[in-house]
């Protein structure tokens, strides 16, 4: 894929929840300036960077909308909900474009048809909209790109030609030159009518050409006084090389990292090759024969500093990993609106995050199922304002979507205040899409049967809706929750609101293990599903027909040996057992080891290739030593 | 003083402001043939290297500014190579 449109990509969803996030706030501050030029800024470069491409549709309509935005800076037309309503329409679309550009590459054809009415909406009727050219880069921008010395992606090109009296109202049009963030080439020259007559120093006739891979709006900064002697044009880097074509059309997964953090990275390297070269200097005088007693008296002093420093790079890694997740919840209160607006009914959106991060894998697996939720709670759960009315409510509907931290877990609460669901509804769904037979739903609770809506083929709507999809959703959610190792829960009363919990892990990057050993060789197990670890006397264990099994807090619990359930030969042991504990799916079961050697944490590597479908193993580390460990999933095992 | 003329070379030192422009050219007239030495430069103003590109004398040194080094310079030098005609190839 071309870089260029690799970065739009990226960058495009990012502006767009800006203005969007922005619109949504100026709508309830009308008169914050600082609000609208915020939105003004993200749609401005967002239609900058759709210009790079042949997308004229959406250039056009985000043209649109910018000149609507610009009318509200100016004065010329007033915030209200129509108009901000269309704003975010116009975004919503742009972002359905982006979406199908990033799955397929090229626009399906039909976007003219869909931008007359945006742009309708804009105008709120009464607006003529002007013909709008898009600025295309000239050719002098392209030959000037052309000197670009390195592949950058979105390039600013400036031709800067400085009046002749600029000396004289004191510009100093180098200055500017230096000033211009991101600048990557400088061209000067002079004016030609500079060779005729007398030579006077103070009449300015240089030329400067320059670009820059700074954004449109930073250089425009630069000069912003100069506006009627520069032009200033995005323009594409033709001396980048091309990327090469990703034939599945997946795009290079990007980390967006805080500089801090790649700086506290930097400093820490930095301190470890001050202690390296500490630890020559020891080595020298160690060969010269120093006293060795503060030797290691120095030599351990070194050890623990290393240690240290070791130890914080390993935090700064991780860290890189983890990113707020404040972004990913304020993408739906704009879902919220555009769904409340499309269903005819009234909702606000509260988020609650104490500024949570996690890990950057599980806030982008959460954004699909928790769009997912919100669907679900606008649809089915929240009435329309007069049933609310009915049922004694606020016209307006509330979703509260919580972020709070338990432990190592993140724990995502979406709570609506709607109709609830009906354990009777589900009783006779799961009957009538033949999922069970009624003999079987008898004895379950009703918190049991609420559980049931998360099996595949249950639907709770009564009619099928464009918004929420055909019986595909909470079933979608569960798996992709608990592919990261989370889970889901749902509670609901009727009439007073439904409230699904996701409990999802922080970190997916260290895990807890127990290294143990068993026929001879080490093996991990994750600590979370260890219960207890156990010196049991053998004369404890007692045989129940093939099998043995041991008392633990008073139930008995089967007693299996590792070294069987990896296939290798069990040592008939004397003496003392050492037993683990352990929590398989629905059973405690106690496996017996040869030693329990250590309790460390790990980064655990998923198998891959053949491997992967080994039962039994959740994956590998490298140890300290280099040996790799494979861990085991022991439920596995056992089963 | 911005700018030092000394054996036959003009160094160009510290920020060079626009009245330098005057002083660059009058020494520049003196001494036709003189090598401007702009490692001591901190910032050229715009007069400044408008006097480099019209006069064209031989630049040598880099000064350790970034800008200087990284960007003016080597545009001066580009422009010199261009020869003393008006940067017409990046005219209209």
């Amino acid at each position: 894929m071309d870089e260029l449109l690799a970065q739009f990509l990226i960058e495009g969803p990012e502006l767009i929840h800006e203005g969007g996030e922005a619109l949504l706030a100026l709508e309830a501050h009308p008169d914050d300036r600082e609000l609208l030029d915020s939105a003004f800024r993200a749609l401005h470069t967002l239609k900058g960077s759709v210009g790079l491409f042949d997308l004229p549709a959406m250039a056009r309509v985000l043209h649109a909308a910018e000149d609507a935005l610009g009318d509200l800076r100016a004065g010329r037309r007033q915030v209200e909900p129509a108009l901000i309503s269309a704003l975010l329409a116009v975004l919503a679309q742009a972002e359905r474009w982006i979406d199908t550009l990033e799955q397929t590459g090229v626009l399906p054809g039909e976007e003219e048809s869909v931008v007359s009415p945006l742009i309708a909406a804009l105008s709120g009727g009464a607006y003529s909209p002007k013909a709008q050219s898009l600025e295309l880069a000239a050719d002098w921008a392209e030959a000037l790109a052309a000197q670009a010395p390195q592949a950058a992606t979105t390039l600013v090109a400036v031709r800067y030609r400085p009046d002749p009296g600029s000396y004289f109202s004191g510009d100093d049009p180098i200055a500017l030159a230096k000033a211009t963030p991101g600048l990557l080439h400088l061209a000067l020259g002079l004016r030609e009518e500079s060779a005729e007559g007398p030579y006077d120093p103070f009449v300015c006739c240089l030329t400067i050409d320059l670009l820059s891979n700074a954004s449109l709006e930073e250089v425009r900064a630069v000069f912003r006084f100069v506006p009627d002697q520069v032009e200033i044009l995005p323009v594409e880097n033709i001396a980048a090389p091309a990327e090469a074509a990703r034939s599945d059309g997946s795009l290079l997964r990007t980390l967006r990292i805080d500089p801090r953090r790649v700086e506290t990275l930097a400093a820490t390297a930095a301190d470890l090759v001050a202690a390296g070269t500490g630890i020559s200097a020891l080595a020298a005088a160690a060969s010269k024969g120093a006293d060795p007693h503060a030797l290691a008296e120095t030599l351990g002093a070194r050890a623990l500093a290393l240690e240290r420093m070791v130890g914080r790079l390993h935090d700064e890694v991780m860290a890189l990993r983890m990113a707020p997740i404040a972004p990913l919840l304020r993408r739906y209160r704009r879902l919220v609106r555009e769904l409340a607006a499309s269903l005819g009914k009234e909702a606000e959106l509260i988020i609650e995050d104490p500024g949570l991060e996690a890990d950057k894998t599980i806030i982008e697996g959460l954004s699909e199922p928790l769009t997912h939720l919100v669907r679900n709670a606008l649809d089915h759960g929240i009435e329309p304002p007069l049933g609310r009315q009915a049922a004694g409510k606020p016209e307006r509907a509330v979703v509260r979507l919580t972020a709070r931290r338990e432990g190592v877990n993140l724990v995502l609460e979406l709570r609506d205040d709607g109709r609830g669901i009906d354990p009777a509804v589900i009783r006779r769904k799961v009957i009538d899409e033949g999922l069970m037979t009624p003999d079987s739903l008898e004895d379950l609770s009703d918190t049991a049967i609420l559980d049931l809506i998360f099996l595949p083929g249950m639907s709770t709507a009564d009619a099928v809706s464009d918004v929420s999809g055909r019986g595909v959703g909470m079933d979608a959610v569960k798996s992709a929750v608990s592919r990261f190792g989370g889970k889901v829960h749902l509670s609901s009363k009727i009439g007073a609101g439904t409230c699904v919990t996701l409990v999802l892990p922080l970190s997916l990057v260290l895990t807890k293990i127990i290294i143990v050993e068993a026929g001879g060789e080490l093996f991990g197990a994750p600590l979370d599903r260890v219960l207890e670890t156990l010196k049991l006397p053998s004369e404890k264990v007692s045989d129940i027909r093939a099998g043995r099994a041991f008392d633990w807090r008073g139930q008995t619990v089967p007693l299996l040996s590792l070294s069987s359930l990896v296939g290798r030969e069990d040592k008939a042991s004397a003496g003392d057992l050492r037993i683990l504990v352990v929590q398989c799916a629905s059973q405690i079961v106690g496996v017996s080891v040869d030693a329990i050697v250590d309790r460390t944490d790990v980064v655990l590597r998923p198998l891959t290739g053949l491997l992967a479908a080994m039962p039994g193993v959740v994956g590998s580390t490298v140890l300290g030593d280099g040996q790799v460990l494979m861990i085991l999933d022991v439920g596995e095992l056992v089963g | 003083m911005t700018v030092r003329l000394e054996n036959g070379v003009i160094h160009l030192e510290g920020a060079c402001p626009v009245e330098d422009a005057e002083l660059l050219v009058s020494a520049l007239d003196i001494n036709p043939t003189a090598v401007v030495d702009l490692s001591g430069g901190r910032h050229l103003h715009g007069a400044v290297v408008q006097v480099l590109l019209v006069y064209g004398p031989n630049l040598r040194g880099s000064s350790d500014e970034p800008f200087l080094k990284r960007h003016l310079t080597p545009a001066l030098m580009a422009a010199a190579a261009r020869g003393a005609e008006p940067a017409k190839a990046l005219e209209d």
